[in-house]
């Protein structure tokens, strides 16, 4: 279990987070939505341990995290293998089981072609793939989402939420997965966070039932999910 | 990007022209004067049947990649430091500012009263001289790190060496190369005026002794060794380097 409890964070007079918390079961992905400067990127980076907070106590599952960025943040000078490999490098995985992974994951997300690409050589949906795969494949023990499929078409970020729910499905683990897309969080998520700012506050919290892998775009489930999370974000405060 | 044979087509068909402005020059003053290429390339032809171009070239390649290798490690090492700290830059800035803007002159009438006459001389003139250029570009290039990236780089857990491998030193490489570029040229160009004023071996000092024997035509033959020495730290060490790091950009 991933859990946040009575966190606190400001910056200057700023009270982004104000005795926040939040929890991500064993094997739940939870989604977080809200208003653009409400703290949830903060709130990742504190979960992640990027950030350390001001008070408050973070539980994490033993092992790494694995991160995925609005942008793909891929190091440019490398080629798709190798940024897919950043991680395990990091981790000192010898050559030969982190080559067996990352064949495997190039495999899996639809890249086996574009192994030797660098960066600049892909379009965004292949970037942001192999980030994707940057993150499964150092095993993380739990995942952390910023907007990973903002700057992609609809199509685009469906196939990857589905890639997303694959790689879950195989390895169930906590998932905190900050969106601004209801469809996104509709589809993907045990549970949703719709968040107020500032300080954050969890201003409703939605459960469904159907899991994830078995949803569609077009199930009436999903569809009125979508409908109350966009109904709940069209009343959230603006933050001034 | 300028396809192989145009890149050197221009600066080829220059070269040429300045010698033929040089030959022309030749034929209007006297030798002692403005000696002719011919001239020179024969008197580059006696130093070196001579043994003098070697033994001169041998003292001053020894000094010079000394003077360039103390330079760049310092100059990059305080960028790198300076590029962490804004306070450490702000202290740093005086120091390096007195040492690349002072005269090179003042310092070589410096140090040959702290050092006398010798190679530490033209060595300590050259670091002076250089490291602050190799500071400048290592600086910018901290501050032109792209901080999301380097975020991203924590959050995989990359630190240490491995850190430096895998991110600092690709990201740096354009600035830190071009700042050793900068740096090797004006390691050669104030290592030999060092070497002129205060050694008795070496490019520079061959070069003095040629003036005060007025022997134009070997003083041009050394200034085109120092000219060499420049071109093959560009195209040995340099260029390569230069390709290497960015070979990726390349790649279409």
């Amino acid at each position: 279990m991933l859990a946040l409890e009575g966190i606190v964070k400001a910056y200057g007079p700023n009270r982004v987070l104000d005795g926040f918390s939040l929890h991500a079961g064993a094997e739940e992905i939870v989604c977080v939505l809200g208003p653009s400067g409400c703290g949830k990127t903060t709130l990742l980076n504190i979960a992640g341990g990027l950030i350390a907070p001001d008070a408050g106590l973070v539980r994490r599952p033993p092992g790494h995290p694995g991160y995925v960025f609005q942008e793909a943040r891929l190091l440019p000078w490398r080629t798709a293998a190798d940024n897919l490999a950043l991680g395990l490098r990091a981790q000192g995985v010898p050559k030969k089981a982190r080559d067996a992974i990352v064949a495997s994951y190039l495999d899996q997300l639809g890249l086996a072609g574009a192994a030797h690409l660098y960066p600049h050589q892909l379009s965004g949906g292949m970037r942001q793939r192999v980030a994707l795969g940057r993150a499964f494949a150092v095993q993380p023990a739990y995942l952390l989402l910023d907007e990973p499929f903002k700057s992609l078409d609809i199509g685009l970020r469906l196939t990857l939420v589905r890639l997303l729910l694959d790689e879950w499905l195989r390895r169930p683990r906590p998932v905190l997965f900050v969106t601004h897309d209801t469809a996104e969080a509709a589809l993907a998520a045990h549970r949703i966070l719709v968040l107020d700012g500032q300080p954050a506050t969890i201003r409703a919290e939605l459960t469904i039932e159907t899991p994830p892998h078995q949803r569609q775009p077009d199930d009436a489930e999903v569809l009125q999910t979508e409908a109350q999370l966009y109904a709940l974000l069209a009343n959230t405060s603006p933050t001034p | 990007m300028v396809t192989g044979a145009r890149r050197f087509l221009w600066p080829l068909l220059g070269a040429v022209l300045l010698t033929i402005l040089w030959a022309v020059l030749a034929t209007l003053y006297p030798p002692i004067l403005v000696p002719s290429p011919v001239a020179v390339l024969a008197a580059l032809r006696q130093l070196a049947a001579g043994g003098r171009l070697w033994q001169a070239l041998g003292v001053t390649i020894m000094r010079l990649a000394s003077a360039f290798t103390l330079g760049s490690v310092l100059g990059a090492t305080l960028g790198l430091l300076a590029g962490q700290s804004e306070a450490l830059a702000g202290l740093l800035r005086p120091g390096l500012g007195l040492a690349a803007g002072a005269p090179p002159i003042a310092w070589i009438a410096l140090a040959l009263i702290w050092f006398g006459t010798g190679s530490l001389t033209p060595i300590v003139v050259a670091v002076l001289v250089a490291a602050p250029v190799v500071f400048d570009a290592t600086l910018q290039g901290m501050r032109a790190l792209d901080r999301d990236l380097l975020a991203m780089t924590r959050a995989f857990g990359l630190r240490g060496a491995a850190l430096v491998r895998e991110f600092y030193l690709p990201a740096l490489a354009p600035h830190l190369l071009s700042g050793l570029s900068s740096g090797a040229a004006l390691t050669v160009r104030v290592g030999v005026m060092g070497e002129f004023l205060a050694c008795d071996r070496g490019v520079g000092s061959a070069m003095a002794l040629a003036r005060t024997q007025l022997n134009t035509a070997e003083v041009l033959a050394w200034v085109l060794v120092a000219l060499v020495l420049l071109w093959l730290s560009e195209g040995l060490l340099l260029g390569p380097l230069a390709r290497r790091a960015s070979a990726w950009r390349w790649e279409a």
